[in-house]
């Protein structure tokens, strides 16, 4: 169901960037990302949301879930990125599309510096 | 760099072997040793030193005859306790497997989703994550593994130091003093040596391997697996080659001091038997009958040794073995899941365990060859 209402979302917004565009160009961007964060904010209400306790399940019985929190953050943090670079690219704005994946990346790496200090640990405790 | 890399590791290992002591504890002749009362001090320091789950599988001192270990020691007493451990052991690397299966699942899940964004940009910090998550995952579950594994190896070689003196005991309660000092000197060289190889060469030389396997699947440098053969190939010819020459050297020395001292028994008995008049035949006899029964003690002695043994090495080698089929599995399923990487990892981890089996069972059937060398000397006094 969330599907159908997402397309609904889709071309509502299509049209209201075509129409806006004919009258007002420099604005035709607006309803795009109205429907990019309407689609989020629905997604996160319903199916991802879903997945993602899913999997946090899955993570606690196998008592491995602090890392797999660290992965998960890793992932939105891309969706994220990826997203709001995709909006500015649509804007016209390059630069700060290449800016927010390259804060992304960085905000990534950042979140594995723990995993690889606990990983040298673990090797000195091997030897 | 291949050249280098394998004089680099002949370089670890020789100075490595040079680094440790190997000092056997020379055998001092205690007159009381004759009378039999050592070796029943030094067997209940034995008991007494073995865990409880073993010691209560064992038949209690006293009880110990021929007909009680033929009836206790069968191949029934041994699938009992191999069934048991198991079914101890077993729930426990069934969550281990869990644990493998579940983070397959959910890296595969993330893996996913990053490749459904179709954006390249991210795809190098995400496969670094992905491989930190993947890699401690089994790193800690190798932690385990490897601190049993040398636990057991100082338990084996411990328990072996105290059998020594108690073949000692015996051997001299046969009269047989060439063969008590040969095969307590050469034996507890062999544990030194043993002992000294596994636990400061070998066991580091495994770790070695789990943290190159784990280091090429995070940075993805598949050039590692040439060292980690190279590591591997060496670890067995190391293992291969001290089998072969300890199982060779006790062989030899404990066939030819027994041939000494059956030389010297049989001179004895012949001249008890012609050089003293009317009660020399008697007297004789009763020497036959005397080496004849030191004979049973020591392939029983032996025996209930080898049954220790058993006995230790069987829970954490079922353990091991569980734990390679386990990561059997998990490798399988990563190429089920077309996790490439962590497919590696595993199958790289596995042969890591491998040699870990190996290395248990090396120094366990060393033991049990020396202590299967004890009963067939004495069965052919």
């Amino acid at each position: 169901m969330i599907m159908v209402k997402i397309c609904g979302i889709v071309f509502v917004c299509l049209f209201a960037a075509i129409i806006i565009k004919c009258i007002k160009p420099e604005y035709a961007f607006m309803p795009v990302i109205a429907g990019v964060l309407a689609i989020i904010f629905l997604f996160m209400d319903g199916s991802i949301s879903s997945t993602f306790d899913a999997i946090k399940d899955v993570a606690e019985e196998t008592e491995i879930e602090e890392y797999i929190a660290i992965l998960l953050k890793a992932v939105g943090i891309s969706y994220i990125a990826v997203i709001t670079a995709d909006i500015c690219r649509s804007a016209g704005e390059e630069m700060l599309a290449n800016i927010a994946q390259t804060a992304a990346k960085l905000e990534i790496l950042a979140l594995c510096f723990p995993l690889a200090m606990q990983l040298i640990e673990t090797a000195r405790e091997m030897l | 760099m291949k050249r280098l890399f394998i004089i680099i590791v002949i370089l670890f290992f020789a100075i490595r072997l040079a680094a440790f002591s190997s000092q056997a504890i020379e055998y001092e002749y205690i007159p009381d040793d004759e009378s039999g009362g050592v070796a029943k001090n030094e067997t209940d320091k034995l008991f007494e030193s073995l865990p409880k789950e073993i010691k209560d599988k064992l038949l209690p001192i006293e009880d110990e005859y021929a007909g009680d270990i033929a009836g206790k020691y069968s191949f029934g007493f041994f699938f009992a306790i191999f069934k048991e451990k198991l079914m101890s052991i077993l729930p426990d690397y069934l969550n281990m497997l869990s644990v493998y299966v579940g983070a397959l699942i959910i890296i595969s899940i993330s893996r996913h989703m990053q490749s459904s964004i179709g954006s390249l940009d991210n795809e190098p910090a995400m496969n670094i994550c992905t491989s930190l998550v993947s890699a401690l995952i089994i790193g800690n579950m190798q932690k385990t593994v490897l601190s049993g594994v040398n636990s057991l190896l100082s338990l084996l070689s411990s328990t072996m130091l105290l059998i020594v003196p108690i073949m000692e005991a015996i051997y001299i309660s046969g009269g047989n003093f060439t063969l008590a000092t040969v095969s307590s000197t050469g034996l507890s060289l062999m544990i030194a040596f043993t002992q000294s190889l596994f636990s400061k060469v070998l066991s580091p030389a495994v770790s070695i391997s789990f943290l190159l396997s784990i280091i090429s699947s995070v940075t993805g440098n598949r050039g590692i697996a040439f060292l980690l053969r190279t590591l591997r190939t060496i670890i067995t010819t190391v293992i291969i080659l001290i089998m072969t020459l300890m199982t060779f050297a006790l062989t030899l020395q404990s066939t030819a001091a027994a041939a000494i001292d059956s030389f010297a028994t049989r001179t004895i008995r012949f001249a008890l038997g012609s050089y003293i008049p009317i009660v020399g035949g008697a007297v004789s006899e009763t020497f036959s009958l005397v080496q004849g029964s030191i004979s049973l003690i020591k392939s029983l002695s032996g025996i209930t040794g080898i049954v220790i043994l058993i006995l230790i090495c069987a829970g954490p080698l079922i353990s091991l073995v569980i734990s390679r089929f386990s990561v059997y599995v998990a490798s399988n399923l990563a190429g089920i899941l077309s996790c490439d990487s962590e497919q590696a990892l595993y199958s790289e981890i596995g042969s890591s365990y491998t040699l870990l089996i190996s290395i248990v069972l090396s120094s366990s059937l060393m033991y049990i060859l020396a202590l299967a060398q004890f009963c067939k000397t004495a069965i052919s006094m």
